[in-house]
């Protein structure tokens, strides 16, 4: 099963660029009604999803008590250590999963990223720039996917 | 399941596709009903606004991607 989205087309100066970023839903911890939807940019080079502290506070994860340098960035960002609810969803294929995040603790991300850890080893993911597309290819058996009720639609 | 998810992501985020994003670089869109109802800088003010004027809707966050300020 194939989840496929379209990259996002930016154009600077003439060229244009196309970006994977796609939408995912954010569930909150305890309560199954709460969610946000969000833009998060695929990052093959990003060991761990990172999102906002604000979006973290908003679904009440719980976070590690102690903060850990990015290591890509530097000593002077820090994160914190969570797991969180997602559900990943086009049209009628859509699986619900739950992954490591990190959550940026004294700084705000220029960009929600989806990485790899919790992600790449459930999905094989591939780029494919050319067509302008990112796809999710399930590849593990225990990921059932999941049916999203009609009222999911759009009012 | 959440019992009222009438804000799909996938289907904002088509919208988000086909929209003119022009002057929005680097702003959070929240969308309703594949509708832009309200753009600023902060994540924070958008999710409070969605809260405000949107209760019973799933927020729809969608972050219009910045240009490399050193671009060609």
């Amino acid at each position: 099963m194939v989840i496929s989205f379209e990259s996002i087309p930016v154009k600077i100066k003439g060229l244009m660029v196309h970006r994977p970023i796609i939408p995912v839903h954010l569930l909150h911890r305890k309560d199954r009604d709460f969610l946000i939807a969000q833009s998060l940019w695929v990052d093959s080079g990003a060991d761990f999803t990172l999102i906002s502290h604000t979006i973290a506070e908003q679904l009440e994860l719980e976070l590690s008590e102690t903060t850990a340098p990015v290591g890509s960035i530097g000593q002077d960002y820090r994160v914190r250590g969570a797991t969180c609810g997602i559900i990943l969803a086009r049209g009628a294929e859509a699986y619900r999963l739950t992954i490591p995040v990190h959550v940026a603790d004294n700084f705000e991300p220029r960009y929600p990223l989806f990485g790899r850890v919790g992600v790449f080893d459930r999905f094989d993911v591939v780029f494919r720039q050319r067509n302008g597309r990112v796809e999710f290819h399930n590849k593990d058996p225990s990921l059932k996917r999941i049916n999203l009720p009609e009222k999911l639609r759009p009012r | 399941m959440p019992k009222e998810i009438r804000n799909r992501t996938d289907v904002c985020f088509d919208a988000f596709q086909s929209m003119d994003l022009d002057g929005l670089e680097d702003q959070w869109l929240l969308l309703i009903g594949g509708k832009r109802v309200f753009a600023h800088p902060s994540e924070e003010v958008v999710l409070k606004y969605a809260r405000e004027h949107y209760p019973d809707d799933v927020p729809c966050l969608l972050k219009v991607p910045f240009r490399h300020p050193y671009s060609m």
